[in-house]
């Protein structure tokens, strides 16, 4: 690590902060930027202190939350039943849970994440119920009418994927860059945290995604296997003149392009071998490589486990890197179960249970059990009817949060009235949510270490329009 | 024997071929009188070309193409018949049974096989550009490990790949393999008794990515606006409709197969993958049914008659034309083509001239002649071209250096190709392909409102292994090299006439006069289509001129890595 020069690192401040805030476009493009500037510089950037990481875990596809958290009680329980014919989870099958607050009726999870109900009995996690895409609170009536201001393309894969990482509605005339609320997050961070870090607080082990675009900030992707480097074995000379090739500038945007990112790999991965390589071995165990007939969670917990794996191992050269702050994005696929899913889904969320459970132990083991926060996230929620043998795309869905820091044992926002007679579900039948996503990770904001109201509206830009600006899973009552 | 056979014709054409040394001559001669005319003037022109029509140029291609105009071999290619890869995959397991499974690395095979070598390059590389827009993958419901239903599914486009949209359409629809993946096989009428809704999977994504698209288009395929804002091409209620036209379909049961009488209670999949999808009236919706823009589909109607006026509607939608348009056009051409080029071209979409719409031949055959993908170079620098997609790179790599081998399947690495190339056919995480064609990876080009599709795999590790990928393929598998020999699965690159183009003449210990840069000159017209900058010349010249003379094939791999790994070579312009 640098040693810290307060005049060279506030004009290195500035330097990255204007190009970040006014998305490299220059200070005048961006006269907001000074408020936020100010209130940024106020916050004294150093290189060492404490350490969080955001741990994202998106379920792609959109996971059935109806099927993760489901009301146990008998009232609610046959009104679940009634809704959700031929996907309904057998009452005696639920793990039971007891929040200490937060739920109106009983509720148990789904039996394939034991796990999970492990971790939310002894305090360490939380569920969020119904959040969804939103712009502005929405009622009933406003969606029925069509009087609602809705996020575009509601129930659109890949709409909402870009909705819920970005959280920015653009119009089809909108030329400016998208960001995503942890590239944003990090560019808001990076002075005031990440100053003697050479790689970006951004790290992504499910490749590029619209999450971790920042302004003037980008993802460093890293394999969850080997940190590659040119290599020419047979004639190591070649791939030195090969790196020579990538300092020299090409003039076709899109070869630029390509040449500036590889050069970036290049280095950043150097960076990243070398203090991987220096890295005490983790002990806790990770799902391992799944076996000939074993059954497809094994697969799952492997994919999901080994990119968490990576992270773990990330966050235990922190140091190293100078990072006081981490985010990381992690995915699992398959979770768009409009068939087999009494089938499907209780593979993919064992899978995701084991590799979270094998996560959580390895923070315990590298002693940041309380400085690491994982959360689940999804493109939306699923239809409360069935199709048959599947659920069809939905909106609303319920979330969950996990770490040391998390006021777990709780359930935050609320799991809806699934009577007949409910208010919660629309028309056409879709949960409409109550909570926004900017709520939600407005509140792992604040915990992360951006505290401005003035900031978090930058990072969340439809915060503004909700009363409750943290939903409190992670301060406690 | 095929790999033989295709061996011997590569000889054979060889045996033709005007020495390198004559071509340069011949180059300069083309060069006077450059346009963008009727034919290549250039081996680097033809070389481009072939590079957006095909998996990749190689001398005797060039020399084809050469020897006539783009017009006469685009007509050559749409005439060829389609090198299937289901036939293939059959008589490579050995199997004759239409129900006898074949495991999915067959497939990958047989595409590899048909990609390397088959003679319908046009309609190969179509075929996987639009298996990058009508997605299905082993990675998806039901699908593990199915060869035959994907090999059967990948045998659609390449029958359709120059055929009629329409045609396209409904083949895909009624495949089990998209049944399957998109879960339209065994989709029923709603049963409001027990809350049951009809599965709105294919419905909606029929719409959203394989036809007509979110929002309405104009002919130039940038959104319709009304107040500033998109207009949105459906309503959910039209998924619904949708959704229950696509009802009561399941597999086809031949004559003396061991199916069920009515597959709708029953899985796994007991029928034929590879017959398209049949009827059962009992699981089809009678309801009338509002699609899109008010039509409505009376109530009464059997499933095929109202599938056929559903797809009709699709397919007439005007979207289809600018939405397919565009995405072919990225996928062969260019990430960021002028509204007018996706124009000219949606308008043959619309009308090949003889009054058919969705004649995708004639559609193809606009995209490769229109004057933005031949001068695109020149007249639009700094943005035409598109990152290449990590399979091309190495089939591009293969044919330019002629690559053989004796045994067609896949040496392990090969078979697991998407652990180094992020990439490998049929094989995309999810229906949205394994990128969007609307990614842009930020930065300079986001800021210039471009896009580089392509990027969205390439992301760090991935560059760095891909040109890992070609020190394998140039310094260890080549004929005589460490893995012929080793295992006769490896494919091989041929160096031995580039390295005799750098052998010293007898008695001397030097190249002969102007070799290094003709060798450079070729590799850069079988790999750049001839655009190489100054820098990047004088890069591999003073590494070529570094090595020893009497190093001759050690020359040759450095340029010809040094050339493959670059920024230059990573996008096709």
């Amino acid at each position: 690590m640098s040693p810290h020069n307060p005049a060279s690192s506030r004009r290195r401040f500035l330097r990255q902060s204007l190009a970040a805030l006014a998305g490299g476009a220059g200070f005048f493009a961006a006269p907001q930027s000074l408020s936020l500037l100010n209130a940024a510089w106020a916050q004294q950037p150093s290189c060492s202190g404490d350490y969080k990481a955001l741990v994202c875990v998106f379920l792609l596809g959109g996971n059935d939350g109806h099927n993760l958290v489901v009301p146990r009680g008998s009232v609610e329980y046959a009104h679940y039943a009634t809704r959700r014919r031929g996907l309904a989870i057998a009452q005696n099958q639920l793990l039971p849970i007891t929040p200490q607050a937060g739920a109106a009726f009983p509720l148990g999870l789904h039996p394939a994440v034991p796990e999970l109900a492990q971790l939310f009995e002894t305090g360490k996690l939380a569920i969020v119920g119904n959040v969804g895409a939103l712009l502005q609170p929405v009622t009933r009536q406003q969606y029925d009418d069509r009087s609602a201001r809705l996020p575009p393309q509601l129930f659109s894969h890949n709409d909402q994927q870009a909705f819920w990482q970005s959280l920015q509605a653009r119009s089809a005339t909108d030329t400016t860059p998208a960001s995503g609320w942890a590239g944003r997050l990090a560019d808001l961070a990076q002075p005031r945290y990440n100053a003697c870090a050479s790689l970006a607080m951004n790290l992504s082990l499910a490749g590029a995604n619209p999450f971790q675009v920042g302004r003037g900030s980008e993802a460093l992707s890293v394999d969850s296997g080997q940190i590659s480097a040119i290599e020419t074995d047979r004639d190591p000379t070649a791939a030195a003149v090969l790196e020579a090739v990538y300092g020299d500038v090409q003039s076709n945007l899109l070869a630029e392009e390509y040449r500036r990112a590889t050069r970036r790999a290049i280095d950043d991965y150097a960076v990243l071998r070398s203090a991987l390589a220096a890295a005490a071995p983790l002990a806790t165990p990770f799902p391992p490589p799944p076996g000939e007939g074993d059954p497809a969670s094994a697969r799952f917990a492997f994919t999901l486990g080994n990119q968490l794996r990576r992270a773990a191992e990330l966050i235990s050269v922190r140091q190293a890197l100078g990072h006081r702050r981490q985010i990381f994005f992690c995915s699992l696929g398959g979770f768009d179960t409009h068939d087999a899913q009494s089938a499907d889904q209780p593979q993919l969320l064992a899978g995701l249970s084991q590799a979270l459970a094998a996560f959580h132990r390895a923070t315990q083991e590298l002693a940041v059990e309380s400085q690491v926060t994982t959360f689940a996230a999804s493109e939306f929620g699923r239809s409360m009817t069935s199709n048959g043998d599947g659920s069809d795309h939905g909106w609303g869905n319920h979330l969950f949060v996990l770490g040391g820091a998390v006021a777990g044992r709780r359930v935050y926002g609320a799991i809806p009235d699934l009577a007949a007679s409910s208010e919660d579900f629309a028309a056409d039948g879709n949960l409409i949510p109550k909570i926004g996503v900017d709520q939600y990770g407005a509140t792992l904001a604040r915990w992360f270490g951006i505290e401005d109201a003035a900031l978090l509206d930058d990072c969340f830009p439809n915060l503004r329009n909700f009363a409750q600006r943290d939903l409190g899973f992670m301060s406690g009552p | 024997m095929r790999a033989l056979l295709y061996r011997l014709a590569l000889a054979s054409l060889a045996v033709l071929l005007p020495p390198l040394l004559q071509a340069q001559s011949q180059d300069l001669v083309f060069r006077d009188r450059f346009d963008a005319s009727d034919r290549p003037a250039t081996r680097g022109e033809a070389a481009r070309f072939l590079t957006q029509a095909t998996f990749g140029p190689s001398d005797p291609q060039i020399d084809s193409l050469a020897a006539g105009s783009y017009a006469g071999w685009l007509a050559q290619q749409r005439a060829l018949p389609p090198s299937l890869v289901l036939p293939y995959m059959r008589a490579q397991s050995g199997t004759t049974d239409p129900l006898q499974a074949i495991p999915f690395h067959v497939y990958r095979q047989a595409w590899f096989v048909r990609v390397l070598g088959a003679p319908d390059q046009l309609r190969q590389r179509v075929a996987f550009a639009l298996s990058e827009i009508l997605v299905v993958s082993e990675r998806g419901n039901g699908l593990d490990n199915d060869g035959l239903a994907l090999g059967a599914y990948y045998d659609i486009l390449l029958r359709n790949a120059l055929g009629n949209y329409r045609q396209l359409l409904e083949e895909v629809t009624l495949s089990p393999a998209m049944g399957r993946y998109l879960s339209m096989y065994r989709n029923r009428k709603p049963d409001p008794a027990n809350n049951i809704q009809s599965d709105e999977n294919y419905a909606r994504e029929v719409m959203q990515l394989f036809s007509i698209g979110l929002v309405k288009l104009n002919r130039d395929g940038s959104p319709v606006l009304a107040g500033g804002q998109a207009v949105p091409t459906y309503d959910g209620d039209v998924v619904r409709g949708f959704a229950r036209v696509f009802t009561g379909w399941a597999c086809h049961c031949g004559a003396g197969q061991p199916c069920p009488a009515d597959p709708f209670p029953v899985e796994p999949f007991t029928c034929s993958t590879e017959h398209e999808m049949v009827p059962y009236e009992a699981y089809h919706d009678r309801n009338e049914k509002r699609l899109l823009d008010g039509a409505v589909l009376p109530a009464g109607r059997d499933a095929r008659p109202e599938l056929e006026q559903a797809l009709d509607l699709l397919f007439n939608h005007p979207n289809v034309a600018p939405f397919i348009a565009r995405q072919l056009i990225q996928r062969l051409v260019s990430s960021n083509p002028s509204p007018a080029y996706i124009a000219r071209v949606a308008a043959v979409f619309d009308n090949n001239g003889q009054g058919v719409r969705g004649d995708l031949g004639a559609t193809v055959q606009a995209i490769l002649l229109d004057d933005e993908a031949r001068r695109g170079p020149r007249s639009l620098p700094s943005t035409f071209g598109k990152v290449r997609e990590p399979l091309l790179r190495l089939t591009a790599l293969w044919r330019a250096f002629d690559v053989e081998w004796e045994n067609d399947e896949l040496f392990p690495d090969d078979r697991e190709i998407h652990e180094s190339h992020n990439q490998s056919p049929l094989l995309s995480p999810s229906v949205f392909n394994f990128f969007s064609p609307t990614y842009s990876p930020g930065g300079a080009l986001v800021q210039n409102a471009l896009v580089a599709p392509e990027m969205q795999i390439v992301t760090a590790n991935f560059a760095i292994r891909l040109a890992n990928d070609v020190s394998n393929r140039v310094f260890w598998g080549y004929r005589g090299g460490p893995m012929d020999e080793f295992d006769d699965r490896v494919r091989l690159v041929l160096l031995d006439r580039w390295v005799q183009l750098l052998q010293p003449v007898a008695g001397g210990n030097e190249a002969p006069p102007g070799a290094v840069d003709r060798l450079i000159d070729r590799c850069a017209d079988l790999l750049l289509g001839g655009e190489l900058t100054p820098a990047l010349r004088q890069r591999i010249r003073s590494r070529v001129l570094a090595l020893p003379p009497d190093e001759p094939l050690r020359r040759v791999q450095n340029a010809i890595y040094l050339i493959a790994t670059s920024p230059e070579f990573a996008v096709q312009r």
